[in-house]
């Protein structure tokens, strides 16, 4: 091999180096920006979320009760299926759900957990927990 | 001894061009690359400050007593429908305009759906429009709230948004 020759290579390589290196620290950096951005927004929109999912008054026959007094007499009870399709109705019903486009988590609990909702989450934006006389619920928004 | 001479520089010149070639395009593509993704940066770092801002604007009109539930002075997590309808009133009057103008600062329109209802009129309204023209252009930031409904005692979702620059 010529000296010439040796000379380009070695630059080649000199200069693919530092093109890999700019690829993978920026890609790293974006990467962090975009987690940082999507926790300020979440993060308000789970509190208000959990929030007005507790206080709707949901309709059954004449009676209309708050979601949070059928969510603690589902753990009272242990039985949660109305619970269950009332929470899923406002929160993925294709015309009026809030969370029809996002990935989310809700977690009712007693003693036990007693509704599990939505998806595991790899990251997500957790709203403070929701507490009941009997029992929380907790909300995650996965980001 | 001449040929030689000038086939050997002719060879050096060749080589030297085409190093010269390899690096000027290498840092083409280098100055490309990094120009492409400081580009990108910056689009980030738009949306992230146009995320704040919004958000930031979002938390306001919620804690705003103009829309806010209370009972007996005491303020709870919801607004309440009726200060809604009636708030464009309180908007258009004149010591109004520029106040609110300023507070809401350039946004194009702040308004709340409700999913639940399909009517037009109080309380079956599906849209309370708090400010501007709901338009086309922008992006639109939304976040979930509470609307509780005095005359009923009941308390609906509805979806705060905002259309602002995107």
């Amino acid at each position: 091999m010529k000296r010439g020759q040796g000379e380009i290579i070695g630059l080649v390589v000199v200069v693919l180096l530092l093109v890999f290196a700019l690829i993978f620290f920026v890609k790293i950096k974006s990467s962090d920006d975009e987690n940082e951005s999507r926790l300020i927004r979440s993060n308000l929109r789970a509190n208000s979320a959990l929030n007005a999912l507790m206080k709707v008054h949901v309709e059954d026959d004449d009676e209309k009760r708050q979601m949070k007094d059928l969510i603690e007499e589902c753990i009272l009870t242990n039985n949660c299926d109305d619970v269950s399709s009332n929470l899923m109705y406002y929160l993925e019903d294709p015309t009026q759900g809030i969370f029809t486009n996002e990935k989310y988590r809700l977690i009712v609990s007693g003693d036990h957990d007693l509704v599990s909702l939505g998806n595991d989450c790899k990251s997500s934006i957790s709203a403070s927990p929701f507490i009941l006389r009997n029992g929380k619920v907790e909300f995650k928004i996965c980001t | 001894m001449q040929v030689y001479t000038n086939n050997r520089g002719q060879l050096e010149i060749g080589i030297t061009t085409m190093v010269l070639i390899v690096f000027i395009l290498l840092l083409l593509f280098s100055l490309i690359l990094y120009f492409r993704f400081t580009y990108l940066e910056l689009e980030e770092t738009k949306a992230t400050l146009l995320d704040q801002k919004y958000n930031s604007l979002l938390s306001v009109i919620i804690g705003l007593p103009e829309f806010r539930c209370s009972r007996g002075g005491v303020e709870s997590e919801c607004l309440d429908a009726v200060k809604l309808e009636g708030f464009s009133d309180v908007r258009n009057a004149n010591d109004n305009k520029e106040y609110y103008g300023n507070l809401f600062g350039n946004v194009k329109g702040i308004w709340i759906e409700v999913p639940t209802d399909a009517g037009n009129s109080y309380p079956d309204k599906n849209k309370f429009q708090i400010f501007g023209s709901e338009g086309s252009n922008g992006g639109i930031y939304s976040v979930p709230v509470s609307l509780y409904y005095p005359e009923s005692k009941r308390y609906k979702i509805g979806i705060l948004k905002i259309r602002g620059e995107l």
